[in-house]
Parts: structure tokens; C-alpha cells; sequence
């Protein structure tokens, strides 16, 4: 009896460029299982399961981010590979609360050229950058990072 | 009763192995122009220096491949829109990025011009055709060589 397929992959339109390039990141994260120590390994089987299913794009990247801290330094062309689909695939939007509220999309691109620890650093980070340059925000106004799949 | 001839324009595996090493190497050849110009960093000079030696070697390389296209009796591809086109080598982007960005998308574009050239040397195996097979060889050391360089470079020691 044949294994049940965990993951239906269609095989054209929008859902297939989805699902291929989210096959591709997961291919990547795979190929670092040889060459990386164990202790590693459930980080990179969480971010595995993130990238092939898309759930919480959120949640996923931090993983990312996570893994890229402890693990790029070793295994740069990997990391500049995902850096790569994540910016083609997903989008980053910043919504503003108080001040001049808005919704704005971030260059995930760019963003990634540097190695935050996580999203929540991303985000302290534009807070600052947006309290010193926006007179009607205020100090401990919000900014939500939401990540969406393009 | 008039005859119409129509032309053999089915394109031999050799060939068409040719002209996609052709367009990889150009494209190859351009982006390594491109990193050789906006590199920055600590590493600039060292950088700077071996991507301008292998633009030089890929421009040479280029020639070579078009004119073994000519003597198969098969004219060459060219200009930059037909080349990009049969391409699939990605374009760096044209900001400030880290120099290993450089490197990295470079040893990239190398594996892409590897599997060009392999599977060049095995349509020419089975065509027979040694002397195709023997510039095919010749890329492929040439570009295993440099992977080697590159990546080699990024190691963190």
C-alpha cells in the first residue's frame, strides 16, 4: 500500500508557482541537515515544516532569522538562496498605529541584507526610525509587521 | 509535378547544447562584469581583481564557444536582449549589497554554466563529436575551478 501523500502538489496556475517555490526554500533548508550539527536539527525541521506549508508566514520567518543567526556564518550560499525566494515570494507590511496611521510595504529584500535576530527587532528597529522622523508618532506608538505570500 | 523541399530545421542536440553554453557563459561574463564594478567592502581590492580576471577569461571563452558554433556550420547567437533571453541566470540587483552577495550569486551562475556544459559534452559523446566534447571539457574545468575559488572564499575559518 502506498504512502499517503502529505502534501498535494498541483501542477499548474497560481497555487503551483506557490507551491514550487515553497518546495524549492524546503529543498534548501533539507540539503543543511548533512552538514550542520544535531542540536540543530529541530530548528531547521520547524522551519522546513513552516516553509512547505505557509501557515503562519510570520512565525516562519523568525524561524528563518533564528536559524540564519547561528547557522549562515557556515553556510552562506543557502541563506543568500532563501534570502532570495523569501524576498520574491512573501511581501512585508507595516501597519502604523497612532501618529499618521497607515499601511506601507516594506522591501523585504532589503531588509534581509542584514542579520536581525528576529521580526520583533525589525520592527523596534522602524519604530525608532519612524519616532525620529515623524513628529506626531508617539514613543510607544505600534508598528505591526504582517507577512504575506505574493 | 512540383515538388516542394522543406529545410531540416530541427536543430541537433550539439547545437542547441552550444548555443545555451553560449548564452549562460554571456550572461555569466555580464554579471561578473557587474559585481567586478559595484563590490564594496574590506575585501574590495581582492574582489575587484579576481572578478575583472574572470570577465577577461569569460570574454575569450565566449568567442571560442560562437566560433566552434560557426565551424558546425551553425550561425552564433548574439547581442545582449537574444542572449538574456536564452538565459536563465538571475541579475544581481543595482544597490549597495554585502561582497559575499556578490560571491554567492556568482558561484550560483557558475553551477548554472557547469550543467550547461554538461550536458554539452554529453550530447556531443553521443553525436560523436570529439572536438565539441573537448570544449565542453575544457569550460567545465575552467568553471569548476573558479566554483572552487568562490566558495572557498566564503568559508568561515
Amino acid at each position: 500500500m502506498d504512502a499517503p501523500q502529505l502534501f498535494e502538489e498541483p501542477v499548474s496556475g497560481p497555487d503551483f508557482t506557490k507551491a514550487h517555490w515553497r518546495l524549492q526554500a524546503a529543498q534548501i533548508v533539507a540539503e543543511l541537515f548533512p552538514v550542520v550539527g544535531s542540536e540543530h536539527w529541530d530548528d531547521l525541521l520547524e522551519l522546513h515544516q513552516g516553509l512547505l506549508h505557509g501557515a503562519d508566514w510570520n512565525k516562519t520567518l523568525d524561524l528563518f532569522l533564528h536559524c540564519r543567526q547561528i547557522l549562515e556564518a557556515d553556510n552562506y550560499v543557502p541563506f543568500f538562496r532563501l534570502r532570495r525566494l523569501l524576498d520574491a515570494s512573501l511581501r512585508l507590511q507595516a501597519t502604523f498605529q497612532g501618529g499618521s496611521i497607515g499601511m506601507k510595504s516594506l522591501s523585504l529584500g532589503k531588509l534581509l541584507r542584514k542579520s536581525w535576530p528576529s521580526l520583533s527587532h525589525i520592527s523596534k528597529e522602524l519604530r525608532r526610525k519612524r519616532f525620529e522622523n515623524d513628529l506626531t508618532c508617539g514613543s510607544t506608538d505600534e508598528i505591526l509587521l504582517h507577512l504575506v505570500e505574493v | 509535378m512540383p515538388t516542394t523541399a522543406t529545410a531540416n530545421t530541427t536543430k541537433s542536440p550539439v547545437i542547441a547544447a552550444l548555443e545555451t553554453s553560449l548564452a549562460e557563459s554571456y550572461a555569466l561574463l555580464a554579471q561578473t562584469h557587474v559585481a567586478h564594478w559595484n563590490v564594496e567592502g574590506p575585501a574590495f581590492f581582492e574582489l575587484h581583481a579576481a572578478f575583472q580576471k574572470q570577465y577577461e577569461e569569460l570574454f575569450v571563452a565566449v568567442d571560442d564557444i560562437a566560433e566552434r558554433l560557426r565551424a558546425l556550420g551553425s550561425l552564433a547567437p548574439g547581442g545582449l536582449t537574444t542572449l538574456a533571453k536564452a538565459s536563465s541566470i538571475e541579475e544581481l540587483p543595482i544597490e549597495h549589497l554585502p561582497a559575499k552577495d556578490y560571491v554567492a550569486h556568482l558561484i550560483g551562475a557558475h553551477e548554472i554554466v557547469v550543467a550547461a556544459f554538461e550536458k554539452l559534452r554529453n550530447a556531443s559523446e553521443e553525436a560523436k563529436d570529439l572536438e565539441t566534447q573537448d570544449v565542453a571539457i575544457g569550460r567545465l574545468q575552467v568553471h569548476q575551478k573558479t566554483l572552487w575559488m568562490l566558495r572557498s572564499y566564503l568559508k568561515n575559518l
